[in-house]
């Protein structure tokens, strides 16, 4: 929106145009398409060949007609040379364009992968809070429209701005060598077009805001409706919704009519103006021609007629560069939004940071402060002891700090204060990859890329044996279902046949993580989204998992954590209380309100 | 896109004066290079400068008309598309609230509102440009040919034979290079539904180190796509150098036969270049077309898309008695209003003028009902029989796919039953007109849907005789007055579209309220409490359970056994069977299902087995 709108100031004022470009960005840029710069110009150099070419094809016809004098009155080998030069400048030209296209979208094409994999490679690296603080949608925009936009407005326009200057100069030229008095009356009558052009958009501009503002409310409406098609049945209010899309169709109706009217009076007008001027072409050409009668040189019926010719085609470029310009200001627009991204710092990582850290499974949380926004404190003062092979419930309601709480162990975010060790080693001396490899994690949302079963279970050890591989899968209790699927450990797991329930996908990321067997796990309300019947299944596999390995378990129904060592609870960000599950029932106090409220 | 063409009705004066007018405007746009010769080959050849500037004259005369005609034209024919856009989205959206819920189903919500926007957007715009655009091609084209037939016939003629070889030519590499373009098509959504599960798994990427393989299998994606780019490319790319070939070897062709003809004394020079104008005149309407069918054709599918909801019928109902209803429902006045309403359809739109008072409040039973959806065939209800005595409660409890939302769907007549029958109030629902059926439930479904408007207004729906004390105390019930009266406004809180500014917990509580407001006989709680923590849920389960909610008989679906076991019979589903039915501690004696669920919510994860 803000995108659209500049442009259109853009267009009302031509000269701010330039300094509204954003020049930094587009010395980025020019920066990053320096590879490609010779073959830009090797196409540019060839379809100005190929330009020259099809403009000298007019010429040749009026020759051509020139031989034709009157009956009996016709140079034929005239006409035949003439005819042979045509065919010639037709087939340069014509594989020139091609070749000259072809390699100016080769390098579009090319540099639009280029962008995308550099971005993606990008977001892989950038650190986790920066892809918490940006839709998924707005990423994905960047990674396809954007460096798309890029492309079409920086090469392909560039194309096109160059085609067009090189159409009006060349026909420029062959006028004025034809006559250069009428060659000024189209020199100056034609940029009206242009003008004409500019006017209407703008005024159409605000019947464009307005259609795609009742185009989005009424769209809103149809959603609501529909997705809710059963509550309206349930409470009978099919009429009145009905009245209400029929009255904002009709606002629609009204201003798409105007807007669709409007815009579309340009080409039109457009062609009245060429039309006037073709006329005063052809008037003054056709006075011309009668005052020289048949000086040498002068000119003649059939150069009168490729004057017109020429006429007709310096119009057509002004509106199509007007195009360009919008295009390039949403190629830089675009290239902004990719560059923010690309310039954002990797995740810092220590130098002396280690990698090599096996834990035994010892987590010391000590005194930690952290919050998402510096203004909303989120955990304070939080102290934790794991020991190796402990099972630890953290408890809580919605929105209390149980999740940030894996964050941080995750060291997917690092804390503001205090201290996370593993094994007496702060975990923000170990890198990243080194604390995410002693961590086997189990999401709400199973998470499966696309892929074979056996490809997903050995995500986390790409060089697994198949026996190992099936190994896993018995621990997972996970082989007896994957053998019956179509193809067995081959099937892919987005195959509809297949059709993996929840609980199956469950059981296939436990499996993955048997493979690498971690030294401690994370379980975050990872089997909330199962029915209980279900859960069963899946939870004689995490039995096995968390055999022997220090365990952190967020959980919503406290049934299933009732026999864990430790079952911190947490209100608000920080421990209200702490201690197995009898001790805790004792107290008296938030658990066992919590506890209650789901056992009666 | 022609199938749909009667809902142009209403627009059809607009559709007549829109393409006839675009007919005059080309017709002027080919005299100009008649009169052209004739400033040549009579006022050049005879030198005589007052016939040149009257030509002139004429020739801005006629882009005059030419340019009142177009603007005119072009007026007519955004009402008249914009008109199809109106009516379209309005016989659909009937269309759709009509609909029984198989067929909804079938089509699935998110493709019916695409349907109704962006598939009717892209029709109407596709009419415009085929008023506008597209239709203005053939009338120069045949305007070009006539005017040339004027100069001479025999060029003509090959005129005629020359345009349909170009539009086969354009066709050509049009068709070949589709393939490509669809397959580009499927892989940019691919690439995006990579990256999506990319950036929203990123902590497992990261948790197992694959954000190298991430990349690597990003890589081969763009690798294909950029593969495919270049081959479609070298298809479509030809369109350009073949039009320039096929133009100018048909130059060359008229120049080399124009030449004889003068030599001949059939023809003067000047008529040559209006022969070679007219020539351009059509090779350039023919190009246009070409390209203008691309885009003409997305609108195309819409309109298939469009016209198959519009086409569809509602899965015929089973029932014996549907007949004598339906006929009742039919004469309801106003259905005339809308007459997409399929005649069969008990499924009426009007509110029912009959209402149910309280005090034939309903009993309700399933006789032996077995149910399977239209799409699979399978059965997700067999044999299901049993009996709610009004005033009571009746729980029914199953893990996910066991039937329970099937059952409530039944029972609401949302679904017609495949076998046996429903019966509310001692009446087969399935012979009660849907509107009269709405006012003995008062219902929450288990997606919470809420509707642009302020809170109250949303509550009202359930009930809207519903005074400021009947809205407050209902959001008290729905322990929804702790987040209401903190927003701004209280009650007059504005609730965006679908209720996108509000969480999922106070969602739900407020199709809570609207459901606890409602005057009805029978309560429906369909698994309606998931969003909510456990002390809320149990403070509204206090309240479901007492004796103060205003339906006195009370069906809640739940997964979980808290949530039913208090209830004074129970219903156990599986796989779409009865399990059991009788109280919590008649089912703990005698069903083993109910008794593993029981242990499992009870059990415990850590114990070892």
């Amino acid at each position: 929106m803000a995108d659209r709108k500049s442009r259109q100031a853009a267009g009302e004022k031509k000269n701010k145009t330039k300094s509204r470009i954003d020049t930094a960005t587009v010395k980025k840029l020019v920066r990053l398409l320096k590879g490609d710069i010779a073959f830009i110009a090797l196409a540019l150099a060839i379809s100005l060949v190929s330009i020259v070419a099809s403009l000298y094809i007019n010429v040749q016809i009026g020759r051509a007609v020139d031989c034709m004098v009157s009956k009996g009155n016709v140079d034929f080998e005239g006409v035949r040379n003439s005819c042979v030069i045509i065919a010639v400048c037709v087939a340069i030209s014509a594989v020139f364009a091609y070749v000259s296209k072809m390699i100016l979208d080769r390098i579009a094409f090319k540099t639009v992968k280029r962008f995308r994999e550099s971005l993606f490679a990008k977001i892989q690296r950038v650190s986790v809070s920066y892809i918490d603080s940006h839709t998924p949608g707005d990423m994905i925009s960047r990674l396809i429209n954007d460096i798309e936009q890029i492309s079409d407005g920086m090469i392909l326009s560039f194309a096109e701005l160059f085609s067009g200057i090189v159409t009006i100069a060349g026909t420029l030229v062959f006028m004025f060598m034809l006559d250069w008095r009428i060659t000024l009356i189209v020199l100056f009558a034609t940029p009206f077009t242009l003008f004409v052009a500019r006017f209407i958009a703008n005024s159409t501009y605000k019947y464009f805001t307005r259609q795609t503002k009742d185009n989005a409310s009424l769209t809103s409406s149809v959603e609501e409706s529909v997705t809710g098609i059963s509550v309206l049945r349930a409470f009978s209010m099919e009429g009145r919704r009905r009245a209400l899309l029929r009255e904002e169709g009709e606002k629609l109706m009204k201003s798409s009519t105007s807007a669709t009217f409007f815009s579309s009076t340009v080409l039109p007008t457009t062609r009245l103006i060429n039309g006037i001027i073709y006329a005063a072409v052809g008037v003054a050409g056709a006075l011309t021609v009668i005052k020289n009668g048949s000086v040498p040189g002068g000119l003649t019926v059939g150069l009168l007629s490729s004057f017109l010719a020429y006429a007709t085609k310096f119009s057509t470029p002004f509106n199509e560069i007007s195009g360009v310009m919008a295009e390039f200001q949403g190629a830089v627009a675009g290239a902004k939004r990719v560059f923010d991204v690309l310039e954002t710092p990797d995740e810092y990582e220590a130098e002396d940071s280690r990698d090599d850290v096996e834990s035994k499974g010892g987590v010391l949380i000590e005194n930690v402060d952290f919050s998402y926004d510096p203004d909303v404190p989120l955990i304070r003062n939080f102290n934790l002891e794991a020991k190796p092979g402990q099972r630890v419930a953290i408890v809580g309601p919605t929105g209390c700090g149980k999740t940030t709480f894996i964050n941080l162990l995750m060291r997917f975010y690092d804390v503001d204060a205090g201290r996370i060790s593993m094994d007496g080693t702060d975990i923000r001396k170990i890198t990243r990859d080194c604390v995410h490899r002693n961590y086997g994690m189990v999401l709400q949302e199973t998470w499966l890329r696309s892929g074979t079963v056996r490809d997903n279970i050995a995500m986390g050890r790409p060089g697994a044996t198949d026996e190992e591989i099936q190994q896993a899968a018995k621990l997972a209790r996970a082989h007896s279902f994957i053998i019956k699927l179509p193809d067995g450990y081959n099937t892919e797991v987005s195959n509809e046949l297949a059709g993996l329930s929840y609980g199956q996908k469950q059981l296939i990321c436990i499996a993955r993580l048997m493979l690498t067997s971690p030294p401690m796990l994370i379980l975050d309300e990872a089997t909330s989204s199962i029915d209980t019947r279900t859960e069963i299944k899946v939870q004689s596999g995490f039995k096995k998992l968390m055999r022997g390995r220090t365990s952190f378990i967020v959980a919503h129904r406290l049934s299933t954590i009732k026999n864990c060592d430790q079952i911190v609870v947490m209100r608000d960000g920080v421990i209200e209380e702490q201690g197995t599950h009898a001790e805790l029932l004792g107290h008296d106090g938030f658990y066992k309100e919590l506890y209650e409220s789901q056992n009666n | 896109m022609f199938k749909l063409i009667k809902h142009i009705k209403g627009y059809r004066l607009y559709a007549f004066f829109g393409p006839f007018l675009k007919l005059l405007e080309a017709l002027m746009e080919t005299f100009v290079p008649f009169i052209m010769s004739l400033i040549i080959d009579k006022g050049i050849k005879e030198g005589d400068s007052g016939y040149v500037l009257r030509q002139g004259g004429l020739l801005v005369l006629i882009a005059a008309l030419g340019w009142i005609f177009a603007i005119s034209a072009q007026y007519f024919n955004a009402k008249a598309s914009m008109g199809f856009g109106l009516n379209l989205r309005t016989a659909l959206f009937d269309k759709i609230l009509a609909m029984d819920m198989e067929t909804v189903d079938r089509f699935t919500i998110p493709s019916l509102i695409t349907r109704t926007t962006t598939d009717v957007t892209r029709a109407q715009t596709g009419l415009n440009m085929f008023l506008r655009l597209i239709l203005r091609n053939p009338f120069i084209v045949a305007g070009a040919i006539i005017m040339s037939g004027v100069i001479n016939v025999r060029v003509m003629i090959i005129y005629i034979i020359l345009v349909p070889l170009i539009a086969l030519a354009f066709y050509l590499t049009l068709r070949f290079a589709r393939p490509f373009y669809k397959k580009i098509t499927n892989l940019i959504d691919s690439i995006s539904t990579f990256c999506r599960e990319s950036i929203i798994g990123v902590r497992s990427v990261r948790a197992f180190g694959m954000q190298n393989k991430e990349c690597a299998d990003f890589g081969e994606k763009t690798e294909e796509l950029f593969e495919n780019q270049v081959k479609a490319d070298r298809i479509s790319a030809l369109t350009t150098p073949l039009n320039t070939l096929m133009v100018n070897g048909c130059v060359i062709l008229v120049l080399i036969i124009g030449s004889s003809f003068v030599n001949g004394g059939r023809l003067l020079n000047g008529s040559i270049i209006a022969l070679v104008n007219y020539l351009f005149q059509i090779l350039l309407a023919v190009g246009r077309t070409a390209t203008l069918m691309e885009s003409f054709n997305k609108a195309n599918v819409s309109s298939a898309r469009i016209k198959e909801v519009l086409d569809s019928e509602n899965t015929p109902l089973k029932s014996t008695e549907t007949a004598s209803s339906a006929e009742t429902v039919n004469k309801t006045p106003g259905d005339a209003e809308c007459p997409y309403v399929p005649a069969e359809g008990s499924e009426s739109v009007k509110e029912a003028t009959s209402s149910v008072s309280k005090s034939d409040a309903p009993y309700v039973s399933f006789e032996n009902v077995s149910f399977s959806y239209a799409r699979n065939g399978k059965y997700a209800l067999s044999g299901i029989s049993f009996g709610v005595e009004k005033g009571s409660s009746l729980g029914i409890i199953g893990g996910t796919g066991s039937g329970k939302t099937t059952l409530v769907n039944l029972l609401q007549g949302i679904y017609p039953a495949t076998e046996g029958r429903v019966l509310v109030g001692g009446r087969d629902v399935s012979g009660i007109p849907a509107a009269e059926l709405t006012k003995y439930f008062s219902t929450v479904p288990q997606k919470s849907i809420l509707f642009a408007g302020t809170v109250k207004e949303n509550i009202l729906f359930g009930n809207p005789q519903a005074t400021d004390d009947d809205v407050d105390e209902a959001l008290r019930n729905s322990v929804a007055d702790e987040f209401v009266y903190k927003k701004e406004g209280g009650t007059s809180f504005r609730v965006e579209y679908g209720g996108r500014n509000l969480s999922g917990g106070q969602k739900q509580r407020l199709t809570l309220a609207r459901a606890f407001v409602r005057d009805a006989g029978i309560l429906v709680l369909d698994d309606s409490t998931s969003a909510l923590d456990y002390v809320t849920e149990s403070k509204i389960r206090k309240y479901v359970t007492s004796g103060n909610t205003r339906a006195s008989t009370k069906i809640i679906v739940s997964q979980r056994i808290s949530a039913v076991s208090v209830c004074d019979k129970i219903l156990v589903l599986d796989e779409g069977k009865a399990a059991g039915f009788g109280t919590h501690d008649e089912l703990l004696e005698t069903c083993d299902t109910y008794k593993e669920i029981w242990l499992s919510q009870t059990g415990d994860l850590g114990e070892e087995d």
